[in-house]
């Protein structure tokens, strides 16, 4: 679905933010993109959404170049943003003039997770709080059942229990002909949701790997001391360590966390 | 590249639909700000000038008011375009430029050019009406017939030239309101003010330019220094209206490749 060869990109005049990136991502998977502050996370999504220009034959969506916009290309592609504006009308008038653009949408998938948030469609759009639009936006993602959903700190603002049931409407609502990537620095909120991590460093994708990759090759796990030459990272927490080794056939959670941390502080993961 | 691609009579439909649902309230602030100025605009030039106004002398504060104002509400052109996440949302929408270009200059300029007359027509006369209600003492009796001081305007005098003024004015009107609308496209922060500056610096170089250079070589072009003698009236129009049309589709082509390029940063 997204093919990204050699991907060299920088605003302006400024140095290179992306050098050589390259990435390859099929359908059927919630991939969660990981970087440090100023990594390009968010760049890389506006170019995979076709906001950004890309250098030539750089990046390809479902066989489009992006940036070219066309409408059957657009319609299969929902980008939620950090930072959002809506026009002040109704909830229930923006879906009736949107839904519109998109030959999937469910109406009926809509309502149930608007009522799962607990979103009167009946309110205006503008007398919401940061927190209840972007509950409205997923919901509405969601529900065009575009092939490629981008979601750019999509659980920034939402409060506890909304990021349960954030977890639950993404998980409860694809199919296997969509990707979803999510783009977030808080791990914690995206934790048994997303099963492909990619993590961004100084304009490369230094780990790219499944979830059920991880949990094969690597063990996490607290310790009350450094015993083991075999650990791969360490982190100090209450009461000890956190610690990450070779799996060596033992099974565990995986904390994506740790393995981030490990990932940007230069641990060679395979 | 496929028509539809460009140009899909159903997508268009469904984009004037979504967008006018949604943007009905600045459009109609807009609309009310452009019906204010013009009632206000007839009776203050009522109001200043005591001499008995004809359906003639309506025209000056017509052709002003027309242009300032159209200037203005093109530069109202492309709201989305403002602000960075206004553009985002926008830009992901599912529809080419060519169809989002149509629908901004269809409402902004075309629509402006067809009712503003329409408009101005019913405005004026009715500021005529109320300011004759206020200076009903003003009333003049010519053979034996009251009459009030103020009549309303008649186009009938703007188009009395033929068909070619009225295509001169129609191509000018374009013309100009073209460069605000395209400026709207370029510039994110006060597009308007920004086209006058520019327009204005590239008019004032390209000028001084030819000034200089037709000053310090002494050129003389029979042509040019006869011009005026030698290029008769309908002649005259029709360049105008031949320029004219040449700067719109220039200005409309930069416009609409400037939209397809448009990014969000």
């Amino acid at each position: 679905m997204i093919e990204i060869t050699n991907l060299s990109f920088h605003y302006g005049k400024q140095k290179n933010l992306f050098d050589g990136l390259s990435l390859s991502e099929k359908s059927g998977s919630i991939v969660g993109l990981l970087g440090k502050n100023g990594a390009g996370k968010s760049t890389l999504l506006k170019l995979i959404t076709g906001l950004l220009e890309a250098p030539k034959d750089s990046l390809m969506v479902m066989g489009n170049v992006p940036f070219r916009r066309s409408p059957s290309l657009l319609e299969e592609i929902f980008f939620i943003p950090e930072e959002y504006d809506l026009p002040s009308v109704k909830i229930s008038e923006y879906v009736k003039a949107q839904s519109l653009f998109y030959p999937r949408f469910d109406l009926l998938k809509l309502d149930q997770i608007l009522v799962d948030f607990e979103l009167d469609k009946s309110r205006r759009l503008t007398k919401l709080s940061y927190g209840q639009k972007k509950k409205f936006l997923i919901a509405f993602a969601l529900s065009t059942n575009c092939k490629l959903l981008v979601l750019d700190e999509p659980t920034n603002g939402l409060d506890i229990p909304s990021k349960a049931i954030f977890r639950k409407v993404v998980a409860g609502s694809l199919s296997e002909d969509q990707l979803v990537i999510i783009s977030t620095h808080q791990v914690k909120d995206v934790e048994n949701l997303i099963d492909k991590i990619i993590v961004l460093d100084q304009g490369k994708v230094i780990f790219h790997q499944s979830l059920w990759e991880i949990s094969e090759k690597y063990a996490f796990a607290t310790a009350t001391n450094l015993d083991g030459s075999e650990n791969l990272y360490h982190e100090v927490a209450p009461g000890g360590f956190k610690v990450m080794k070779p799996a060596n056939g033992a099974a565990t959670d995986v904390d994506i966390e740790l393995l981030f941390n490990a990932a940007i502080s230069g641990v060679t993961l395979k | 590249m496929k028509t539809n691609q460009i140009f899909n009579f159903a997508r268009f439909g469904k984009y004037v639909r979504s967008t006018f649902s949604t943007t009905y309230k600045q459009n109609l602030l807009l609309w009310g700000a452009l019906t204010a100025f013009i009632f206000v605009s007839s009776l203050l030039s009522m109001a200043d000038n005591t001499s008995r106004w004809n359906t003639d002398g309506w025209m000056p504060l017509f052709i002003g008011t027309y242009f300032v104002a159209g200037i203005v509400f093109a530069s109202y052109s492309f709201p989305q375009f403002r602000n960075k996440e206004k553009t985002m949302m926008s830009l992901m929408t599912p529809v080419t430029s060519f169809e989002r270009l149509l629908y901004e200059f269809l409402g902004k300029v075309v629509g402006f050019i067809i009712l503003f007359p329409v408009l101005f027509y019913l405005l004026s006369s009715f500021a005529v009406v109320v300011r004759n209600v206020f200076q009903s003492n003003q009333v003049v009796t010519v053979n034996g017939i009251n009459s009030f001081p103020f009549h309303p305007i008649s186009f009938d005098r703007l188009f009395a030239g033929g068909d070619e003024l009225f295509w001169a004015f129609f191509g000018l009107s374009i013309a100009v309101f073209s460069l605000s609308f395209a400026g709207t496209v370029v510039f994110r922060k006060y597009p308007l003010v920004k086209t006058i500056v520019f327009v204005g610096g590239v008019l004032a170089v390209t000028a001084g330019y030819f000034v200089l250079i037709f000053e310090k070589f002494h050129l003389i072009n029979p042509w040019i220094s006869n011009v005026a003698d030698q290029v008769s009236k309908e002649q005259g129009i029709a360049i105008l209206i031949a320029l004219a049309a040449t700067m719109s589709l220039i200005t409309l082509a930069y416009a609409y490749f400037k939209l397809k390029e448009k990014e969000a940063q």
